[in-house]
C-alpha cells in the first residue's frame, strides 16, 4: 500500500506530541509536513522533531504541499471549522481532535462539508483502542455481569490550561463565551469541554442513547481559572442503565508551559476508573494501570509514572485503512454527534439546574 | 449483639463510665433507657482523620467528596445512602440541602447532592456482590489545598492489614486492641455507643436530618428532579 501523506496543523492541542512517534513509525505513512499557529508552539515542534518542514500558516503549507492527502487538526476547538473546509476544498482527509465543535449549527455544517466532499473524518478517541478498554468491552458483551445496570466513570485529569492556554479560554475552547449561570463568575469551556471519553464509552458499552442527564457544578479548587473544573453528571440512558461520570479537572498540576517530569501535584495526574454494575456482578477498572511508582527529579515527590499504552497507534492503524479502504470510521462525525449534545446537556442542566431529557 | 454488649460492658467498666449503654441494633442503643440513634461509622478512624483534615484546617477550600460503595445484593440501596450521606456530613462539617438521584432495578443508586456552601457529593452505590464478600467503598475529598482519601492512590479496592497465602488464603484487619476479635463494623458499632455513654454524645439531630436527605432522593428518583431538602 502506497504510504498515505500526511501533515499535523497548528501543534496547540495537548495531543499533539502523542503524534510524532506513530507518524515517524508507522509504515504507511509519509510524514510530509506541519503548520505551527504560533511562535511558542512552533518552537516546541523544532525543538522536539527534526527532519519534517514546518510552515507558520496552513496555507503555505497546502500550496508548499499538494500531495497532503490527509491532515491531524491538533488545534484549538474554535479553529476546527475553519480547517475543516481549508481542507475539505483539496479533499484531504481529516483526524479531529476530540471536539470537532460544541455549536451544533457549526457541526452540521461540518457534517455536510465532509459528505460532499468525499473524505474521511474521523475524530480521535484514544481509548478505543486501549487493550483494558478492549477487554472491559469483551466482558460486558459476552454478558458476564448479567443485565447491565449502572455505568460510572471518571475522567479526571489535572488541569491543561498552563501548557496549553486555549483551554482556559472560553471563546478557543467552547467557542463562545457562556457564563455557566446566572450569577456564576465562570464560563462553560473548562473540564467538561476536556473530557468526552466516558460520554463516548456509554453509549457503545451500553448500546444505548442518554436519556435524562443531570449535571453540576462544585466550587473551583483553581481560583486562578475562568471555567469550571469539578463537575459531577449523573442521569439514565435510554434503556434504564443509571450512570455517574466525573470528567474533572481534579487532580492538581505545576503551572509548566510544555508538560515534563513535575507536571503533577497530586501523585497520579490522570485516571479512566469505569465500573460496571450488573445483576451478576460489578466490574472495576483502570485504564492506565497498573503502574510503577517513585519518588526521584524534579521535586522528589512521589508520583504514579505510567506504564502508558500506545493508542495513537490503533487510532492511525484505523484512520489509515479507513482512507485507503474507503470505510467509515467508528469515530465518526454522525456517532459523534450524540456525545457533543450530551456535553452541551451538561452545561444546560448547570444552567438551568435541572435535569436535561435528550 | 450479645458479643458487642460484652464488649460495651467491658469498656464501661474498665472506664468507669455509670452511665446504663445497651446495644438494640446495629442502629440504635438504649443510653440510661433513653432510645438513641447510633452512627457507628462515627467512630471508624479513617472518618475520624478524614474529618480532622477539615476541622484542623490542613483540607481547605473543600470543593466536592466523592463516594464510592458496592455491597452485598439484597441490600437496601437508601439505607446505604442514609449511611453514606451521614458519612458526608460527619467528614465534610456540612449539611445537604438538595439532592438528584437515579436508581435501577435495587442494582444501582447513584446521586449528586449538594450542601448550604455548594460542596458537592456524588454516591455511587450498588448491590451486586454475593453474600459474604466484604463491601468495596472508597471516600474522596477533593479541595482548594489538596486531596485526601481512604484508598491508595492508584488503586481501586480497600487494602487489608495482613495478607496470608498458602493452602489458606486469608486476610486480616485488625484496628482496636481492647476490642481484639471484633471486625472492623463491630468495634465501630461498640465504640460509637461507648462514646455516647462516656460524653453524651448527641446523634438524633442529625439522624433525622439524613432522614429527610433520603426522603428528597425517594422524591428525586420518583419525580426526575432536582429536589430541595
Amino acid at each position: 500500500m502506497k504510504p498515505i501523506k500526511i501533515a499535523m496543523m497548528s501543534m496547540t492541542h495537548g495531543h499533539t506530541r502523542k503524534y510524532y512517534q506513530t507518524l515517524r513509525d508507522n509504515p504507511k505513512l509519509d510524514w510530509v509536513a506541519v503548520s505551527c499557529a504560533n511562535a511558542e508552539v512552533k518552537e516546541i515542534f523544532l525543538n522536539s522533531v527534526q527532519g519534517i518542514p514546518c510552515y507558520d500558516s496552513e496555507e503555505e503549507m497546502l500550496t508548499a504541499h499538494p500531495e497532503i492527502e490527509a491532515v491531524v487538526l491538533a488545534s484549538e476547538n474554535s479553529d476546527h471549522l475553519r480547517q475543516v473546509k481549508l481542507c475539505a476544498e483539496r479533499g484531504i482527509h481529516i483526524l479531529s481532535m476530540k471536539i470537532p465543535t460544541f455549536d451544533m449549527a457549526e457541526y452540521e455544517e461540518m457534517q455536510r462539508i465532509c459528505r460532499e466532499a468525499g473524505i474521511v473524518f474521523q475524530v480521535e478517541l484514544e481509548l478505543h483502542y486501549n487493550p483494558v478498554v478492549m477487554r472491559l468491552k469483551e466482558l460486558n458483551n459476552q454478558g458476564k455481569l448479567g443485565t447491565l445496570r449502572s455505568f460510572e466513570a471518571t475522567n479526571i485529569t489535572l488541569s491543561p490550561v498552563w501548557a496549553f492556554p486555549w483551554q482556559g479560554v472560553p471563546e478557543k475552547s467552547y467557542g463562545k463565551r457562556v457564563p455557566l449561570r446566572e450569577g456564576d463568575h465562570r464560563f462553560r469551556g473548562g473540564a467538561i469541554c476536556d473530557h468526552p471519553h466516558i460520554f463516548d464509552l456509554i453509549r457503545e458499552m451500553t448500546g444505548s442513547e442518554f436519556d435524562t442527564i443531570f449535571a453540576t457544578v462544585a466550587p473551583n479548587i483553581r481560583l486562578d481559572i475562568e471555567e469550571e473544573d469539578m463537575v459531577a453528571v449523573t442521569g439514565k440512558m435510554k434503556n434504564g442503565v443509571v450512570f455517574l461520570l466525573d470528567p474533572s479537572w481534579s487532580r492538581t498540576e505545576a503551572k509548566l508551559k510544555v508538560p515534563a517530569p513535575g507536571w503533577e501535584i497530586f501523585p497520579k495526574r490522570m485516571e479512566v476508573n469505569i465500573i460496571l454494575n450488573g445483576d451478576k456482578g460489578s466490574v472495576m477498572t483502570d485504564c492506565f494501570g497498573p503502574n510503577v511508582y517513585h519518588n526521584s527529579t524534579p521535586d522528589s515527590k512521589y508520583v504514579v509514572q505510567y506504564t502508558y499504552f500506545d493508542e495513537w497507534v490503533g487510532l492511525i492503524d484505523e484512520f489509515v485503512s479507513c482512507i485507503r479502504e474507503g470505510k467509515t470510521p467508528k469515530i465518526n462525525l454522525d456517532w459523534h454527534r450524540n456525545t457533543i449534545n450530551a456535553m452541551n446537556a451538561c452545561y444546560e442542566s448547570i444552567r438551568t439546574g435541572k435535569p436535561i431529557k435528550l | 449483639m450479645k458479643k458487642l454488649q460484652e464488649k460495651l460492658e467491658f469498656l464501661l467498666d474498665k472506664y468507669a463510665v455509670s452511665t446504663k449503654a445497651e446495644l438494640l441494633s446495629e442502629k440504635e442503643a438504649l443510653i440510661n433507657g433513653e432510645k438513641v440513634r447510633l452512627l457507628p461509622w462515627r467512630a471508624e478512624r479513617r472518618f475520624i482523620e478524614l474529618r480532622n483534615l477539615i476541622t484542623q484546617n490542613r483540607l481547605t477550600g473543600l470543593s466536592t467528596v466523592r463516594i464510592t460503595h458496592i455491597t452485598n445484593r439484597g441490600t437496601d440501596l437508601y439505607s446505604l445512602l442514609w449511611r453514606e450521606a451521614e458519612i458526608f456530613e460527619y467528614i465534610s462539617c456540612e449539611k445537604l440541602c438538595e439532592i438528584f438521584a437515579v436508581e435501577n432495578s435495587s442494582v444501582a443508586l447513584n446521586a449528586i447532592a449538594k450542601s448550604e456552601n455548594g460542596i458537592v457529593c456524588s454516591f455511587e452505590l450498588s448491590a451486586t456482590l454475593p453474600e459474604g464478600q466484604p463491601a468495596i467503598d472508597k471516600h474522596e475529598m477533593i479541595a482548594v489545598s489538596g486531596n485526601a482519601c481512604d484508598r491508595v492512590v492508584d488503586t481501586q479496592v480497600p487494602q487489608s492489614s495482613i495478607y496470608m497465602f498458602g493452602d489458606d488464603n486469608a486476610v486480616y484487619t485488625d484496628v482496636d486492641a481492647e476490642l481484639y476479635g471484633l471486625n472492623i463494623d463491630e468495634c465501630a458499632i461498640v465504640r460509637h455507643a461507648f462514646d455516647i455513654a462516656q460524653n453524651g454524645t448527641e446523634t438524633n439531630s442529625a439522624a433525622e436530618h439524613i432522614d429527610a436527605v433520603v426522603k428528597a432522593a425517594h422524591l428525586a428518583v420518583e419525580a426526575v428532579d432536582n429536589v430541595r431538602i
